[in-house]
């Protein structure tokens, strides 16, 4: 390896890193901003007992995919 | 825990010259160090100040009639208590904890975010400012207890606005901390450091940090929902206008009951810390520790209306709520009966931090099993706004978090601060916290059991004697933080220099930094197998 490549490889995985920092911040942000929406349309809708509890299942959906697709890392 | 196969490299620099002094550094700072300093010492002032009001609700409450509040005072006061405890001391000193714990537990430099972090802090001043501000409205604070039930809560004062807006703050920083330690665990793990290698403390933080992101934003809508209401002629939660009350209290504890395992599960993290440390050996069983905590935060989503008992559920609804609750109890035994088989055969040792942890064990059983007790709708429907509840729910923040916070402070304490702490005092504050805390709170469940109401400033006289003893024990509990502060202060002033691991059965990564932990570490990750 060239004297030049390896602090290159370090900015590289320094820029890797923040993207998938922003990714993920990104991501739960917009659940939050889906909850915040959610509980105003919930209201709005004829039933707001059927879409609290579809938020509710898709809380615990959210958890098991965000936590399993994590675990094997 | 796992084990580290080659020496940490870069335990950083620990070059003051590159930051801020004095009141700068703490405005500024992104170090998750200061920030977790910044957090702890904020929640410990929160804490005086709830403790103020509860002492002055106690001292009105040591005998029958009206002595020094006015009733609409003392409902202020039992609001802002509940308020100013709940989102000005035990959330941010579980964040606290996290901001100094999880970058070192789990080998990262710092926070995903460093500059969010800062925000996130620096958001809970104003927002616990515009709370106790609110006292001094026109109208005073909000009256309301801490659920803000409606149709008090659209009627009442200016009092109210100034918590719903410090409740937006709070809950705008709690979501941004919560992203911030999602992403942290998630991307910035130290190589061979797998989920199911990090420490339970990081993995109750983890669990913690989802619940906030999913029931925060419900809050925050419940209470815009609240202010529109109040301000701009719409008509959620009220009924005049063809709105629902009712969908106001289902929201509210959507939010709420999750929010109480928001509370505990940082707490069960630092005992998962605590109770293998002292007992020199690996914590018991601890997968199922992690599916326990995964457990019980689902289940909190599946029983907000077991506090509704008493507003009117069809049959149904009340047994799958009561059952469902009754269901928490597996996983928070799973927990119980795991940190006792970590202490069978342990070689136990009785330093402060681990007497913290055994008086959790057994208050927070205790709370717990009363909780249990208030499961039962029909025994609920008795017990529903009286001092069994605030028994049972005191049981579980104050002898359940707090303790485990106590315990936290005095485990991490030397490698925070570089500092043994006197064991002598902690231990003085162990015993007087203790018993104080027993001498408050045991005798609230006599009083609910005869049926003495929450919330109210007076009461029949048979109830005078149980409720003296609560306050002569209210008011020992506070004097006896005045020992906590002076242990940790007089540790950070005057304590012994602490060697880099200054309990033997410590094995997480934190403790493979020197103390005081260095201003920035693990620049270079570790290699964890």
């Amino acid at each position: 390896m060239s004297a030049e490549s390896l602090p290159q490889r370090h900015q590289d995985r320094d820029a890797q890193l923040r993207a998938a920092n922003r990714r993920t911040g990104l991501g739960l942000a917009a659940i939050s901003l889906v909850f915040f929406v959610g509980f105003f349309a919930s209201r709005m809708l004829s039933n707001p007992d059927v879409s609290i509890a579809v938020i509710g299942v898709a809380v615990l959906l959210y958890l098991a995919v965000a936590i399993g697709r994590h675990f094997r890392k | 825990m796992s084990s580290i196969t080659q020496p940490i490299g870069g335990h950083g620099h620990d070059d003051h010259a590159h930051h801020p002094t004095g009141i700068m550094r703490w405005v500024t700072t992104t170090n998750h160090k200061d920030i977790g300093t910044l957090y702890l010492w904020f929640s410990f002032t929160m804490f005086i100040v709830g403790g103020i009001m509860a002492l002055t609700i106690r001292a009105e409450l040591f005998e029958p009639g009206m002595q020094i509040l006015a009733p609409e005072r003392f409902n202020q006061m039992t609001t802002l208590h509940g308020l100013i405890m709940i989102f000005g001391a035990l959330m941010p000193g579980a964040v606290g904890f996290a901001n100094w714990m999880i970058p070192m537990q789990i080998g990262a430099p710092d926070m995903a975010f460093a500059r969010m972090n800062n925000w996130s802090f620096w958001l809970l001043p104003p927002a616990a400012i515009l709370l106790v501000l609110s006292l001094f409205v026109p109208g005073g604070a909000a009256e309301t207890g801490w659920t803000l039930y409606p149709p008090l809560s659209v009627q009442s004062g200016m009092g109210m606005d100034l918590t719903i807006f410090a409740i937006h703050i709070m809950g705008a920083s709690s979501i941004m901390g919560s992203i911030n330690i999602i992403t942290t665990i998630l991307n910035l793990r130290a190589p061979g450091m797998t989920l199911m290698k990090m420490p339970v403390f990081c993995w109750a933080w983890l669990i913690t940090a989802y619940l906030l992101i999913a029931v925060m934003p419900v809050l925050a809508g419940a209470v815009t929902m609240l202010l529109t209401d109040r301000h701009f002629g719409t008509s959620f939660f009220n009924a005049a206008g063809g709105g629902d009350p009712v969908l106001f209290q289902h929201v509210f504890w959507f939010f709420g009951h999750p929010e109480v395992y928001i509370i505990i599960l940082p707490a069960f993290g630092i005992i998962s810390e605590v109770i293998p440390a002292f007992s020199r050996k690996p914590v018991f069983g601890y997968a199922s520790m992690v599916y326990a905590l995964s457990a019980i935060a689902i289940l909190s989503f599946l029983v907000w209306a077991h506090h509704m008992f008493t507003t009117g559920l069809p049959a149904a609804g009340i047994l799958f709520y009561m059952y469902a609750t009754m269901l928490i109890a597996v996983p928070t035994g799973v927990k119980v009966f795991n940190w006792l088989a970590t202490m069978w055969k342990g070689s136990i040792s009785l330093e402060a931090p681990m007497m913290f942890a055994l008086g959790f064990l057994f208050l927070f059983t205790t709370g717990g099993f009363t909780g249990l007790i208030l499961a039962i709708q029909p025994v609920d429907v008795q017990f529903q706004d009286t001092y069994y509840v605030v028994a049972h729910f005191h049981y579980v923040m104050v002898a359940g978090t707090l303790f485990a916070f106590f315990a936290g402070i005095y485990y991490w304490l030397p490698k925070w601060s570089g500092k043994m702490y006197n064991e002598k005092v902690a231990q003085w504050h162990f015993w007087l916290s203790f018993i104080s805390f027993n001498v408050t709170f045991f005798p609230m469940h006599f009083l609910g059991l005869a049926g003495m109401p929450r919330r109210v400033p007076d009461y029949a006289q048979q109830f005078t004697d149980w409720n003296q003893v609560a306050t002569i024990g209210a008011f020992g509990f506070g004097l006896s933080q005045l020992v906590f502060l002076y242990a940790v202060v007089s540790a950070i002033r005057s304590g012994k220099p602490a060697p880099a691991k200054p309990w033997d059965g410590a094995t997480s990564l934190e403790w493979t930094l020197p103390s005081p932990a260095p201003y920035h570490s693990f620049e270079t990750p570790p290699v964890v197998k």
